[in-house]
């Protein structure tokens, strides 16, 4: 198990931004830290919302 | 000259021609009777008022053709929806009656020549009740209710029964006001489609929704609902000792009900993808799915309790490609590093 935590004012978004989490992440071992990046929480605010309405219309 | 209907009853003095009519129709349904096709009986008196009627009447049959009265086959005959042979028809496979096959589509009931049966309001009917896809707005505008409040606009004749073997339930409940719990029976498809069964459905009180068995494709289940029905939805059940699949996956199954705060043990190993699934689920502190493959997303809801959240951890499937249960850094916070590592240990990422 690893954890990663972001940075201040950031949190974790998935690399192909199909997913938003939270600050910290517990990985397994068989997942990878490269299947994630840092995000501004605004900015990751906006894609949650993009990503709630991508899958209410599909 | 002897005047004599087709069934033999005396009739009044009638011009020549009329008692030609006469004979003629007696003629035609005798060699309908003996065919062993399907065929439709003129019942009724014939009488000198209704004499055209009932020549138009033969005169339109032909083989396999089915009237507005119904479809008959030798001793079986098909009224209002039923057999009155029990089991002869069902849904969920095609039936054979004295040779003519019953296929189970809306668009195709054929004879055993593969000819189309003419329909007909019985025939309608009797799909209606075996037919699957026509279970499609089966509930729609009802008043989804068990005692006698305000049922004036219930139908006594809806019965969750009727539905065990559909395969298509979407829009089921739409426009339907919920004032009571809902109990789905075991369905018996290898795949029941569940979308948007409540759309623009209302509630009034608090009510449950509690499945049985079955393989549930839950996608878009509960969207498009108003306001009052995700107030006043509380519990989405699965009964004790029923096996409920949700597939082939889960989009949105669950998404915007608010006051539901405990979910059932769908099983979850046949669902290639959760996403949405619990958007808006705000109040949801206990969730019962079992065998978890794929990733899935909880952190809508701060209501869980840390042993709520290790039986989550404690319903997950050991996977082989990373999956991820979000659930949000404040309910990360109530485990320990040990109930965080047993998540972990199955390849599971916590987030």
């Amino acid at each position: 198990m690893t954890k990663i935590e972001s940075k201040e004012g950031f949190v974790f978004v998935r690399k192909d931004h199909s997913a938003v989490y939270d600050n910290i992440i517990y990985l397994s071992d068989i997942d990878s830290k490269d299947n994630y990046e840092e995000m501004a929480k605004d900015e990751a605010e906006s894609l949650k919302n993009r990503l709630i309405s991508y899958y209410e219309e599909n | 000259m002897a005047f004599y209907s087709a069934t033999g009853t005396k009739l009044l003095n009638l011009p020549e021609q009329v008692q030609k009519n006469i004979d003629d129709i007696a003629e035609l349904k005798e060699s309908i009777t003996s065919l062993q096709n399907s065929k439709q009986d003129v019942t009724g008196a014939i009488t000198e008022s209704n004499l055209q009627a009932k020549i138009e009447d033969i005169a339109s049959l032909s083989l396999k053709e089915v009237s507005v009265t119904g479809l008959t086959n030798t001793g079986n005959t098909v009224n209002n929806g039923t057999l009155d042979q029990e089991g002869k028809a069902t849904a969920g496979g095609d039936q054979e009656v004295d040779g003519n096959l019953i296929l189970n589509s809306a668009d195709n009931v054929v004879d055993k020549d593969g000819n189309k049966l003419i329909q007909s309001a019985a025939l309608d009917d009797f799909i209606k009740r075996y037919n699957a896809e026509a279970y499609q707005w089966k509930f729609a505008g009802a008043c989804i209710n068990t005692n006698e409040e305000g049922s004036s606009n219930f139908n006594p004749s809806v019965s969750m029964s009727d539905i065990v073997n559909a395969t298509n339930l979407d829009g089921l409940f739409s426009k339907a006001e919920f004032r009571c719990d809902v109990v789905f029976p075991d369905f018996t498809a290898s795949r029941v489609n569940f979308q948007t069964i409540v759309e623009q459905a209302t509630a009034t009180k608090d009510f449950t929704i509690t499945f049985g068995a079955g393989n549930i494709f839950p996608f878009n289940m509960m969207l498009s609902a108003s306001s009052t029905f995700y107030a006043h939805l509380t519990k989405i059940l699965v009964a004790d000792g029923k096996t409920c699949y949700l597939t082939p996956y889960s989009t949105n199954a669950f998404w915007g009900c608010q006051s539901v705060t405990e979910i059932g043990a769908f099983d979850m190993s046949k669902s290639q993808n959760n996403a949405g699934m619990f958007f808006g689920c705000s109040s949801l502190k206990t969730l019962n799915c079992v065998h978890w493959v794929k990733s899935f997303d909880i952190s809508a809801s701060t209501a869980f309790e840390e042993s709520d959240l290790v039986e989550i951890i404690s319903n997950l499937d050991t996977v082989t490609t990373a999956q991820t249960l979000t659930m949000g850094a404040t309910n990360l916070a109530k485990l320990t590093q040990e109930e965080i590592l047993v998540a972990t240990g199955k390849g599971w990422t916590l987030a």
